[in-house]
């Protein structure tokens, strides 16, 4: 790993460099008009269009990987036969800058289940074809929660290139060799590293200003799931939620979908991947009708359980990176902090 | 399950519209781009805003509109017996619909407010599934082309459809529509039935809960949302009576 320095002004000739070379270019945008106005990361073109100091934008960086919809393939009836046409699975080159590390980190921990039993062709396709320039966090609000999950404000997981504020620009830590192509490809930008005392100090504020949001460790908080898959703390957990599938399609790591065909009229249709959520009954509905979550605290249990204790067994990684955009998307004000904090505290006194 | 490979059946269809502003009609008529496949998809018995042939030997009814006067039970009864399957579409079929809201009112006052001193015949006003047994309902006002053409493709192609059994949110989160109950409105979007792809909420309205109830709504949730939000319960109320769908938890 190496290091570098990386000025304001040099950011953004390299955001030109990397749009004249034909490469997209993703990062923190403002978008929306009014008290809608809003953080998103998106497709820009120029410099100006990019905004690093702003805050978590809205959404993560899930749907450059993961669509909310896809096609997967079309198909076309011809009288007693049918025809099939494929997608593309050649990808843009793409750079995201400024991906905050909560969403830097879960495409990674997603990558363990796409390559799991069967390689996932266009989500490795999109992986390969983008790099990430993370921004280190001064930790946005208090649903913040990274650091209680084995991350942090200034994580270098899943990130190509760690970019840590410092006076007139940024500290910039080559983590990969996707992250060193881009420093040699684009090296005229790059400076001699000078800051690493001063990013340090910026790494040591965040993490201390996150830390107090949030204190558990999340092993006991697996056992004590393993343990209690029948427990009275679900009986009213989703009282107050709504299963409309905020948290879901806001959460940087949730990955669940289904398959199914589209008609595009009569006799065309798509087969399409489109982002389910289990926050909803059709997700175990039985062909038979019964649906073995029947109630919405089972598939609340299911969100917490899946997360912290089922992905973790499997993976050995923990299924949330601690962004807090569910807490913050709830309309009925469910807050992971809080579940997190209870189940805590249970595990705690069980021990 | 037969499919692509197999021709599809196409099934013999009459379309009937009862006390209604036979707009869901139209909308059989609708989406063009896709028009001529769907027509040569089923075949049209009886359907007067597109053919003028009368046929009586259809397998398939689509009713329309909802039951008010009493010389339409006659006829809804003469339907039913024919077809092998009878579909309601549209909120007034399903729920009784905005007609609905006559209800509310004695009759004969109602039937001088609106016809002075011609009265007509009139009636309460009672959903399809309330006079005769129904097979299957499209709701919506008006119903969504697209979700009939998928159910027509399923019934062709003899493949199973299901609705969708989440609330009209998940389809805001679909479509990344800003909630209209952040925006400061009224909306049923958490416990109506999705399926129509949020339309009104991606154009700046509040959901009025056309489709009826989602399966396993939140009520009591929605309730304490919506209160919190500054709604009197007579707006709420209201609201929920709109299309007749939620008649009974209001």
């Amino acid at each position: 790993m190496s290091a570098k320095t990386l000025t304001q002004a040099d950011l953004a000739s390299l955001v030109g460099d990397l749009v004249a070379a034909g490469t997209r270019v993703v990062a923190p945008s403002r978008t929306g008009v009014g008290p809608l106005q809003h953080l998103d990361y998106r497709e820009i073109k120029k410099a100006d269009e990019m905004t690093l100091d702003a805050g978590l934008p809205k959404r993560s960086i899930k749907e450059l990987f993961f669509p909310p919809t896809e096609v997967l393939f079309r198909w076309k009836q011809k009288k007693n036969d049918f025809e099939l046409q494929e997608v593309e699975t050649k990808f843009q080159k793409t750079v995201v800058i400024g991906a905050r590390p909560c969403d830097a980190a879960a495409p990674e921990i997603v990558d363990r289940l796409m390559n799991w039993d069967y390689k996932d062709e266009l989500w490795n396709g999109r992986r390969e074809a983008t790099t990430i320039v993370a921004l280190a966090c001064d930790g946005q609000d208090k649903s913040c929660f990274c650091t209680a999950v084995g991350l942090g404000p200034d994580s270098t997981k899943g990130a190509d290139v760690l970019l840590v504020p410092v006076k007139g620009g940024y500290h910039a830590e080559i983590l990969t060799a996707k992250g060193e192509a881009l420093v040699k490809d684009f090296g005229k930008r790059f400076g001699e590293a000078k800051s690493a005392d001063e990013a340090g100090k910026f790494r040591e504020t965040a993490r201390a200003k996150v830390e107090g949001n949030l204190k558990v460790d999340p092993k006991p908080i697996r056992t004590w799931l393993d343990g209690h898959f029948e427990d009275k703390y679900w009986g009213e957990i989703a009282l107050r939620c709504h299963g409309c599938g905020a948290c879901a399609s806001v959460c940087p790591t949730c990955h669940c979908f289904d398959i199914v065909d589209e008609p595009e009229g009569i006799y065309e249709g798509a087969r399409r991947r489109n982002w389910d959520t289990c926050q909803t009954g059709k997700f175990t509905l039985h062909g038979s009708g019964h649906n073995p979550r029947g109630t919405q605290n089972m598939r609340f249990r299911q969100r917490v359980t899946h997360k912290f204790a089922i992905y973790p067994r499997k993976f050995e990684e923990i299924l949330c990176t601690g962004c807090g955009r569910c807490a913050r998307a709830c309309p009925g004000g469910m807050d992971l902090l809080e579940i997190l904090s209870d189940i805590g505290q249970m595990a705690g006194g069980a021990a | 399950m037969k499919y692509l490979r197999l021709e599809p059946k196409r099934p013999r269809i009459g379309v009937f519209d009862f006390t209604s502003c036979e707009g869901c009609e139209l909308q059989l008529a609708n989406h063009e781009e896709t028009l001529v496949p769907f027509l040569k998809a089923i075949e049209v018995v009886n359907f007067r805003e597109v053919s003028s042939y009368k046929g009586e030997d259809y397998d398939i009814a689509l009713i329309e509109g909802c039951i008010s006067r009493d010389d339409e039970v006659g006829r809804i009864e003469k339907i039913r017996a024919q077809a092998k399957v009878l579909v309601a579409i549209g909120s007034c079929a399903c729920f009784g619909g905005v007609n609905r809201l006559k209800n509310a009112y004695n009759l004969d006052e109602a039937n001088k407010e609106v016809y002075g001193d011609k009265p007509k015949s009139t009636a309460k006003v009672r959903a399809i599934k309330e006079v005769v047994k129904v097979d299957l309902e499209i709701p919506g006002c008006p119903i969504n082309k697209l979700e009939v053409e998928r159910i027509v493709q399923c019934l062709a192609f003899e493949v199973p459809f299901n609705f969708p059994v989440y609330p009209v949110c998940v389809e805001c989160k679909q479509r990344f529509t800003t909630c209209m109950m952040e925006k400061g409105q009224l909306c049923l979007g958490s416990i109506a039935q999705a399926g129509c792809n949020a339309p009104c909420p991606a154009g700046g309205l509040g959901c009025w809960g056309c489709r009826g109830p989602a399966p396993d709504h939140n009520f009591e949730e929605f309730m304490t949302l919506a209160k919190q939000r500054g709604f009197s319960e007579k707006e709420i109320s209201e609201r929920l009576g709109f299309f007749g769908g939620f008649e009974g938890r209001r």
